[in-house]
């Protein structure tokens, strides 16, 4: 479990956060539970997404799951204000509106699980079609065909041929429309 | 030139037989499966050669001091192959995806149903009480398996079963789609299932096949020269302090020992002894037991999406066999075909690789219900 305090305008909030699985957390904020899943957790000086909150449906009465941005921070203690500020200020209990699951329309594609990229089938620039295969990820020495989850154009890659990566690792990112 | 000499000259000829004609078709079939089907090529290719040279007319090779034979009392009468393969898969297997999801172990139970329904249905159709287990046994879809415990159990069947068992092993991403869909709606096989890894401490992993070797040895003595000697493949390679050790088991030990397995057991595919009606009724029960296995497994997989509110992918239950890692490639290429982005491999892995260690309980299981000594 990681306790963060921090400090927004003045108000002091302590943070808990507690890794029930590599992308659900247990985040207490002011005794309020709330269950938060990790969409990616690229080091901010990588992600070139705002991280912003994409409220999911609510799993079951009392707890809301909301879907926070790049929320693990290496061990540090201290966080970024400006996003840890925005993670933390929804009011969870009444975001339920949910979001495409998986990743349909989301800006980024991750790592559905750990593994080595074979080989990436697109360059940065390209445009690609919902369902079209963009890399290879080799998982348990099986080849995973990783495809585009939306249409779009590539605006970068963020791994190269032969990069072992984690679950939830930013792969590429989609150009805004 | 006397007529004595034409007939030591031509004693070849003059000994084929119908039978040994049709065991060297039966070899090389089996071996062009194994080329151009790629079914278990590594097996296939030393059983279809065995059979063959076993079946020439008069082979030196299966003589009482032939290579063949001398192989066969090596490592096949004494059990001693199997159990050096399984140092090998042990060393291959990671039991990493079983040990972030515990439960998995339930689907990897489940999967074993089809070697005792078989077996019922064995004893039904009139074979004895060990033969019937020893076709079950084929249920585990676990060539070391199966060749241990049928040989304890009825060694005149081992051949049959051996050649049963590795078959459908290949066959598994034909036998297995089919018998998934028609258990599933679309909408359970699109059921997604986020990877949810814990991080698996290099403890964890070295107490796993020490603690797993202790409670099945106790629980099940039967079982405890094929589980130790695949916890022992897995300890070294978890250890990461044999790494020489690891190696050589998984490629250097596995590759030699499967060769002469191979051999050794297309070796038994003597003409007299195989072409039976019996041998057909293993093949079919074999493919009975395959396909029930698959069945128990996606149903216990459909009770733990009950369980779970809708949440467990039921496709994932077919992965609770032993044919690692092709049941759970085919589970995950099936979930895939109804959602692209939807990645349940490492659930798959998890249930197969308790598949794996499951069959060799109910490997032991089965010969400590035959009371085998």
């Amino acid at each position: 479990m990681r306790r963060y305090t921090l400090t927004v305008n003045d108000s002091t909030k302590v943070i808990e956060i507690e890794a029930v699985e590599a992308n659900l957390f247990r985040v207490q904020i002011d005794g309020r539970l709330v269950d938060v899943t990790l969409e990616d957790h690229r080091d901010l000086a990588h992600s070139a997404i705002t991280p912003a909150i994409t409220p999911r449906a609510v799993a079951s009465a009392g707890a809301s799951a909301l879907a926070a941005e790049p929320a693990r921070q290496p061990s540090a203690a201290a966080v970024d204000t400006t996003s840890t500020t925005r993670q933390a200020s929804p009011r969870p209990a009444e975001t339920c509106a949910a979001a495409a699951a998986g990743g349909a329309g989301r800006s980024k594609m991750t790592a559905p699980m750990p593994g080595v990229i074979l080989s990436i089938d697109v360059a940065a620039g390209a445009g690609v079609h919902r369902g079209d295969t963009v890399m290879v990820l080799e998982a348990m020495k099986m080849k995973n065909e990783l495809k585009a989850p939306r249409d779009g154009r590539i605006a970068e890659i963020y791994v190269v041929a032969g990069q072992q990566v984690k679950f939830g690792e930013t792969l590429i990112r989609f150009e805004e429309n | 030139m006397n007529a004595d000499t034409m007939h030591y000259l031509l004693q070849g000829v003059q000994n084929v037989t119908w039978q040994s004609l049709t065991m060297v078709a039966i070899g090389l079939l089996l071996i062009w499966l194994a080329i151009v089907k790629e079914y278990e090529p590594l097996l296939l290719i030393p059983i279809g050669a065995g059979a063959v040279l076993a079946n020439m007319p008069l082979s030196p090779l299966v003589g009482p001091e032939g290579a063949l034979t001398v192989l066969y009392n090596m490592g096949v009468a004494n059990e001693l192959f199997p159990l050096l393969i399984f140092v090998g898969i042990g060393a291959m297997t990671d039991f990493g995806p079983l040990l972030e999801n515990p439960r998995m172990v339930l689907l990897g139970a489940a999967g074993q149903f089809g070697i005792f329904l078989t077996l019922i249905l064995a004893l039904v159709l009139g074979f004895s009480h060990n033969q019937a287990a020893s076709i079950g046994i084929i249920g585990a879809i676990d060539g070391p398996t199966s060749i241990y415990v049928s040989n304890k159990l009825a060694p005149e069947l081992v051949a049959p079963i051996t050649v049963a068992a590795y078959s459908y092993m290949s066959l598994v991403p034909i036998i297995m789609p089919p018998i998934m869909r028609l258990l599933t709606t679309r909408k359970e096989r699109a059921i997604r299932m986020p990877y949810s890894s814990r991080e698996i401490s290099q403890r964890t992993r070295i107490l796993f096949p020490i603690i797993v070797t202790i409670v099945v040895g106790t629980l099940v003595p039967f079982a405890t020269p094929l589980i130790g000697m695949l916890m022992l493949g897995n300890l070294m390679r978890e250890s990461k302090v044999v790494e020489r050790l690891t190696g050589a088991a998984s490629n250097e030990l596995a590759n030699v020992v499967t060769l002469f397995l191979g051999l050794a057991i297309g070796a038994t595919m003597v003409g007299e002894k195989f072409l039976q009606l019996s041998t057909l009724f293993i093949l079919a029960l074999g493919l009975v037991a395959f396909c029930l296995d698959t069945v128990m497994g996606v149903v216990f997989g459909k009770i733990l999406n009950a369980f779970s509110g809708g949440k467990f992918n039921p496709l994932i239950g077919a992965a609770g066999i032993s044919a690692f890692p092709m049941a759970a490639r085919v589970v995950q290429r099936e979930a895939q075909k109804e959602n692209f982005d939807n990645f349940i491999l490492m659930h798959a892995m998890g249930a197969n690789a308790a598949g794996q260690v499951a069959s060799v309980v109910a490997g032991g299981v089965l010969l400590a219900l035959m009371g085998a000594a």
